[in-house]
């Protein structure tokens, strides 16, 4: 785990500022993990261990409230919205998806090393082959997994993120200022790397699709 | 089949169009039934302060998408429920300028409007009255403006101070953003409290939408709001006329009688609506004896530059969109694209943050819980950049079908060259501006945003399928409204136009209706 910028920031801490809806909403993202719909044991398990790896969230029950998030979603049933005519409806996706992850064996160095029980090494590995392999479930994947894991109060903690400020709103909202209650940075904050990276291989390919 | 007492105007579909219409025509004493798809919002009780609980709010029925930029829908454009796309918009309220009706005159590409901006100024300067939009005491751009009706919001947000910064550094001018959002009270709604959910839906009714202004002071005009009311059919008797139409209400097959029926359902489901409704007379779809139902749909570029300063911009507080420039509207001999851009401020919470960066380009791992660390230094910036029009971009039927047996649309949709050129010149603005604010470029990325045509006006009933009021050339008593008779796209946030429009339909139905003229 690397550092937040925020130590010892709770959003949580305001939650009594909130309205009771949303509060609920929350809350119940902190609750214990309930048992699954949708997923089948060894499709979550998968799943966890895919989370662990493109996550780097070594905290399994973060992890399980992640695939309890994504699998109520699925469970809802509130439909797809739109899809790629080339693409399986969502719930193929996934379950084809989650399948063929499980059952990798690139680069098993014993017999019986499939996804879920591989090394940390091997499993990245894996998880960046199938980045290659089979982009679409990949970016399904890697999508929800982003979106269930930053919709959690200790995420949004280490982000320093102020959280839903309903129905107190927020005052001080220009540079350099900010609420009382807002996270405030610590003393010393991990500095800033001077230049950042250039931009990663993946913004060129993002880039490459409108190029004429 | 239930079928409720006759009506004057049926509308299909209460989003910013239908709700306009519906309030302008109830208070006009035409008896008035909207059919909504979706449910009637609560804004206090359905909706929360929080990314992941407001996907609802979207279009959900499966849409199928093709091309070789396929669009992105749901949520990113389509409403759903009473109030529309109003629900989720960021609440920009741009004008459309005098260059935007006259495209093929001007620059030889797209077509003209039927209209001109003058023809369209009235219902602008009424809508901006009737919704007390704010905006900048000046307006730097043409065409001259009256003053907008409220004060600038104030104070700005981190994303549009830097987005100033950066443009008053180039030489740029940049505004705070006009928006349908109030800076102060008006008609028992407060002014904005800066909570940032726009677009998961206002709780505090300080950002308009239909739901909370048009729709209940149609209902209060004697209209009848139905909502979960899902369409399926528009009925035409052997003279050619519309008769009503038929839906769905909780599983049961339901028709309406009406003497006008009025499509405000925007730009996938109108054109999707008349192809559904095939007839002896009408074979190809009502309306469509020349082939444009479902053509040149249009959307708008929407590249984002996201840049990291070494200062907190705390992008999660204020409106999301609180600075706008109009500097590359205009098409610009210089330039190897014809027509332009705006540009905006764009503020962001933690999901739109890691989907926009993290998942479009594929970070994960350690550098994401790094990106995560610095969220709190980052801002966007935004464009909205005019995609001509083509036929090839379009709405058809699928071959699948939806839970109400229906076929599926499915909406192909590629950019053409003008499009890649104004992307890649938009995307070095949008760099220069936050380098110029002393940020530091680290990530960008293609999008679009807004869906308009698709039943596009005209003067020529052999190229469009409405008359510049809504009025099908075919059909005299069949009008459409809203973003889907959007000839071109311009470069402006759409809702404003979809307003202007649908108050202008409203006032010819009821001019014709006086004079038994339907």
């Amino acid at each position: 785990m690397i550092r937040s910028r925020y130590p010892g920031y709770d959003v949580m801490q305001e939650a009594d500022e909130w309205d009771e809806r949303t509060r609920a909403i929350v809350a119940d993202r902190l609750k214990s993990p309930e048992p699954l719909q949708f997923f089948k044991p060894d499709e979550a398990e998968v799943l966890m261990a895919a989370a662990q790896v493109l996550l780097a969230e070594d905290d399994e029950w973060l992890r399980r409230k992640v695939v309890e998030l994504i699998d109520r979603q699925f469970d809802k049933g509130e439909g797809e919205g739109y899809r790629p005519q080339t693409q399986p409806k969502d719930g193929d996706l996934w379950r084809a998806g989650l399948a063929s992850l499980g059952a990798d064996r690139t680069g098993a160095d014993r017999p019986g090393a499939h996804f879920v029980g591989a090394p940390p090494q091997i499993q990245t590995a894996r998880i960046t082959a199938l980045q290659g392999d089979d982009p679409i479930f990949f970016q399904a994947l890697h999508k929800e997994l982003l979106s269930a894991y930053c919709s959690l109060p200790p995420v949004w903690s280490f982000m320093g993120y102020g959280g839903p400020a309903f129905p107190r709103g927020y005052v001080r909202i220009e540079l350099g200022a900010r609420d009382p209650w807002e996270a405030k940075p610590a003393a010393t904050v991990p500095a800033l790397p001077p230049n950042g990276p250039p931009l990663p291989p993946g913004a060129e390919q993002v880039l490459g699709r409108i190029e004429p | 089949m239930r079928e409720p007492n006759p009506c004057d105007v049926v509308i299909v579909g209460a989003g910013a169009a239908g709700g306009v219409a519906a309030a302008r025509l109830a208070a006009a004493g035409l008896s008035v039934v909207v059919l909504e798809a979706g449910p009637h919002w609560n804004p206090q009780k359905d909706w929360a302060s929080d990314e992941r609980a407001t996907a609802n709010q979207a279009w959900r029925e499966t849409r199928l998408t093709a091309g070789k930029n396929p669009l992105k829908l749901a949520k990113n454009n389509s409403g759903r429920g009473v109030g529309g796309g109003t629900v989720h918009f960021n609440g920009v309220c741009l004008r459309l300028t005098e260059s935007d009706f006259r495209m093929r005159t001007q620059d030889g590409v797209g077509v003209d409007w039927p209209i001109e901006y003058a023809d369209l100024a009235p219902y602008y300067d009424l809508i901006e009255r009737e919704t007390a939009a704010c905006g900048p005491r000046e307006w730097p751009w043409a065409p001259k403006r009256p003053p907008y009706p409220y004060p600038p919001r104030d104070p700005l947000s981190g994303p549009a101070q830097l987005f100033q910064q950066g443009c008053e550094r180039l030489g740029m001018n940049a505004v705070p953003a006009p928006l349908f959002i109030l800076s102060a009270p008006f008609e028992g709604r407060p002014a904005c409290i800066n909570r940032g959910f726009c677009v998961q839906g206002c709780t505090v009714n300080a950002k308009f939408s239909t739901l909370i202004t048009y729709i209940p002071r149609a209902i209060k005009a004697g209209a009848e709001v139905r909502a979960e009311c899902q369409v399926t059919g528009i009925e035409v008797g052997e003279d050619g006329r519309v008769t009503g139409v038929t839906y769905l209400h909780e599983g049961e097959t339901c028709r309406q009688e009406a003497a006008v029926v009025l499509l405000a359902a925007f730009a996938i489901e109108t054109p999707r609506l008349l192809l559904l409704s095939t007839s002896a007379l009408f074979p190809h779809g009502l309306a469509n004896g020349s082939g444009m139902v479902g053509k040149r749909l249009l959307t708008h570029l929407s590249h984002d530059v996201w840049a990291r300063f070494d200062r907190e911009v705390l992008p999660y507080k204020g409106t999301p969109v609180l600075a706008t420039s109009l500097d590359c509207y205009a098409t610009n001999p210089q330039h190897d694209w014809v027509r332009g851009f705006s540009l905006h401020a764009h503020g962001f919470r933690p999901v739109e943050f890691v989907k926009g960066i993290a998942a479009k380009h594929g970070i994960w791992g350690q550098p994401l819980q790094e990106l995560l660390r610095d969220y709190n230094f980052y801002t966007k910036v935004t464009m909205v950049g005019e995609v001509l029009p083509s036929d090839e971009n379009r709405v058809t039927l699928s071959t699948e079908l939806d839970r109400f047996g229906l076929p599926a649309p499915l909406i192909t949709f590629s950019y053409g060259e003008n499009e890649h050129r104004m992307g890649q010149g938009a995307l070095q603005k949008m760099r220069a501006i936050m380098g110029a604010a002393g940020g530091q470029v680290l990530f960008e990325g293609a999008d679009t945003a807004h869906l308009m045509g698709g039943c596009v006006m005209g003067d020529n009933p052999a190229t469009s399928v409405v008359d510049s009021f809504g009025q099908a050339h075919e059909v005299p008593n069949l009008f459409i409204t809203g973003a889907a008779i959007f000839p071109t796209a311009g470069a402006a946030n759409p809702t404003l136009t979809v307003m202007a429009l649908a108050a202008r339909t409203a006032d010819r139905i009821i001019e014709l209706a006086a004079h038994q003229a339907l």
